[in-house]
């Protein structure tokens, strides 16, 4: 790490357009006490654009986006949305030619990173189980983040696991803009994962690291009858179950 | 990639298109029976997979080596055809090659010709020809003889899925119609059900004149094809009749017998079989030589093979570098199975070929883009059937490549590009209100 880094928290349009996810994010921020440049609120990383189809159309607006991060001077970027992040990762250099000159992070990355320097703890929860949904962007559309977010959930209550996890965890529905086309399909995906993966879990916990899977659960356990859930995206959730000093 | 939209194509018939699609899927979301039929199909086939991988775990290793072979077949696909026309034709079976649709249905006209009874065994394929009503409208009576198609067929419904045609059909349907062709009650129960198209079709197949098939397989070397099946109904559709035609894709071309036979098992396996009743080979006519040594053709079974081998987009599909994949597929099903989306829909998320995988089926080879259009914005995109399918095939890959092509077509819905160009203009996609 660089000895005067200058953080940058790309928030994203879906975080930036749901309340509870924004504060969660935000939150967790002034709870960890870090500093950072808050970057992407008003501007989109152009993700819908290619899953438009929008490929052409894209090079302008990445190129905007690119100046609104190369002027904040940031060393480092940290994003709790995995299609931002592999936007920023895979999209910017492979698609587009644009090398940002420094790293992203996903938020849980940052998470394991913050865990590891013990500049966050996190409070045990001796009866608390959860599951943990992977969202495919970090999982196995992207680099794999399978056992990090669950290492850091286990600090702080235990982890479940359905039978279909990690790279081969259900899909909740809710990604490739199907939350746009056809809003109940996306809603009755996540309904039905889980039913199948969490209803005989014995918990009504479910957390994610994906703004996108965080909303559309969240709907979808909003139709369940049997049992109630509580959705968390990993920010909100460590915001509220984080050790204050 | 053009071809297939036509320049008529408004945005309003796009948005119409679209929200008629959406009418349908969110139909078919309150559609209980369909529901639980799925869920019930679902979780046996799971069940079933993991037990037949489990119990051949060397069937991974195969499955790496069957890609390799696919993959060199499919960029050299016109050789293979040639080679494996050479070899029928050595072995006294006709063959012809048909660059589309209807090219493949004039030389089905020639070769049946009208007032006939054909039996039919299962084949998606000849969907892209849209086969029964094609003879149909030149005076020839199909059956379908694939138990599920033989129910689809009767309820006048066309199939949801690759495997299970009548996934979506509870017995009680199947009940009532069988009822009707019966002229009496038939019972719900599947054995009765089950035994009752046994006895109906059981005469069919030896009054037919035609069999009609497509093939899981067919080899270059011996022009064998490789037909798969539990029923029965296969060895008698392509066994009774004097005359046999099998309709082939392009795609389903194997260099040699011993590559095939690594093809099935994979193909067994990944699609929840430890092993099924029957496979066909299938290399010509029947014959014998058993009076002096002189041969003569149609002994027990058909005395005549036509195989028509049918393009239609596939060679323009194996040239593109992103789309080629998709010829891979082997029709496993898995992908379905195991989609988040699929089984709450089935087939009404496609066209001829569905899900994941049929989208670009669709547009390239049975449909066009017009007909891929609605049903390329309904993946959610995970990529979980890479993950699970034989063929390592990424659909949701193909399927952002196909969103692209749809772009340069102008056949975007128009809350796509409403989302689209809000970001361009304001820089997002939720643009704040002043
Ligand atoms: S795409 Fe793959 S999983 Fe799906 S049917 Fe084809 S081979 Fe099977």
């Amino acid at each position: 790490m660089p000895d005067k880094e200058k953080l940058g928290v790309f928030f994203g349009c879906t975080t930036v357009g749901a309340p509870h996810l924004l504060e969660g994010l935000v939150g967790f921020l002034v709870k960890a006490r870090i500093d950072y440049v808050p970057l992407g609120k008003d501007l989109c990383c152009g993700v819908p654009l290619l899953l438009a189809g929008y490929h052409r159309e894209a090079g302008a607006h990445v190129q905007r986006v690119k100046k609104h991060m190369v002027e904040a001077g940031i060393t480092r970027m940290v994003t709790s949305c995995p299609h931002c992040y592999l936007m920023f990762r895979e999209g910017f250099p492979n698609d587009f030619g644009i090398e940002l000159g420094f790293e992203t992070m996903h938020f849980v990355e940052f998470a394991v990173e913050l865990l590891n320097q013990g500049k966050i703890k996190l409070k045990l929860h001796k009866d608390m189980k959860i599951v943990y949904h992977d969202p495919c962007g970090i999982g196995r559309r992207g680099p794999g983040l399978h056992q990090e977010p669950r290492s850091v959930l286990a600090s702080c209550a235990e982890v479940v696991e359905a039978e279909r996890a990690d790279k081969l965890g259900t899909c909740c529905g809710g990604g490739g803009l199907l939350r746009a086309s056809l809003p109940k399909l996306a809603v009755a995906a996540a309904k039905r994962k889980i039913i199948d993966d969490y209803l005989n879990k014995g918990t009504d916990i479910i957390v994610t690291s994906c703004p996108f899977c965080t909303l559309n659960l969240t709907d979808g356990a909003g139709e369940i009858t049997e049992r109630g859930f509580n959705v968390f995206d990993l920010p909100m959730f460590l915001a509220e179950n984080m050790e204050e000093e | 990639m053009s071809g297939n939209a036509k320049g008529a194509e408004t945005t309003e018939d796009i948005n119409k298109a679209f929200n008629a699609y959406k009418r349908k899927i969110y139909r078919a979301l309150k559609d209980d029976f369909l529901k639980t039929a799925l869920e019930r199909a679902v979780s046996s086939f799971r069940k079933n997979r993991d037990a037949a991988l489990a119990a051949f775990p060397e069937v991974e290793g195969k499955r790496e080596r069957l890609l390799e072979i696919k993959d060199e077949v499919i960029c050299n696909l016109a050789d293979y055809v040639a080679r494996a026309r050479e070899a029928l034709e050595r072995n006294h079976a006709k063959t012809y090659y048909a660059s589309d649709a209807s090219a493949a249905n004039e030389i089905l006209a020639d070769i049946i010709g009208t007032g006939k009874t054909i039996v039919k065994a299962k084949s998606i394929t000849s969907e892209e020809l849209e086969f029964n009503s094609m003879m149909e409208e030149t005076g020839n009576l199909v059956w379908e003889t694939d138990l599920g198609e033989f129910i689809i067929q009767l309820l006048g419904e066309k199939p949801m899925h690759i495997l299970a045609p009548a996934v979506h059909v509870p017995r009680e349907r199947t009940a009532k119609v069988f009822s009707e062709v019966a002229g009496r009650e038939m019972p719900t129960d599947p054995e009765k059900l089950t035994m009752f198209a046994r006895e109906f079709l059981r005469d069919k197949y030896f009054s037919a004149d035609v069999g009609f098939s497509g093939a899981n397989f067919i080899t270059a070397d011996t022009g064998t094809m490789f037909l798969i099946e539990n029923e029965g109904n296969i060895r008698f559709a392509t066994n009774a009749p004097e005359v046999h035609v099998a309709v082939i894709g392009l795609e389903k071309l194997m260099p040699s017998l011993s590559d095939a036979m690594l093809g099935l098992e994979v193909l067994m396996r990944y699609a929840g079989y430890l092993v099924t009743s029957y496979v066909s080979m299938i290399s010509g006519p029947a014959k014998t030589g058993d009076i002096e040594k002189i041969t003569v053709y149609g002994a027990h079974g058909p005395r005549e093979l036509h195989v028509i081998f049918l393009d239609n987009g596939r060679l323009k599909a194996a040239r593109d570098p992103d789309y080629r994949e998709m010829l891979r597929c082997l029709r496993c099903g898995a992908c379905m199975y195991e989609c988040a989306i699929y089984p709450l829909v089935s087939g009404h998320w496609g066209y001829h070929y569905m899900g994941g995988i049929g989208v670009p089926w669709t547009a390239l080879i049975s449909g066009g883009l017009t007909k891929a259009a609605p049903l390329a914005y309904s993946c959610a995109l995970c990529g979980r059937c890479k993950e699970i399918c034989p063929a390592g095939i990424d659909s949701a890959k193909l399927i952002e490549r196909l969103r692209r092509d749809l772009k340069r077509e102008g056949l975007v819905p128009g809350f796509i590009r409403k989302m689209a160009e809000a970001v361009i203009n304001t820089g997002t996609p939720y643009p704040k209100e002043d």
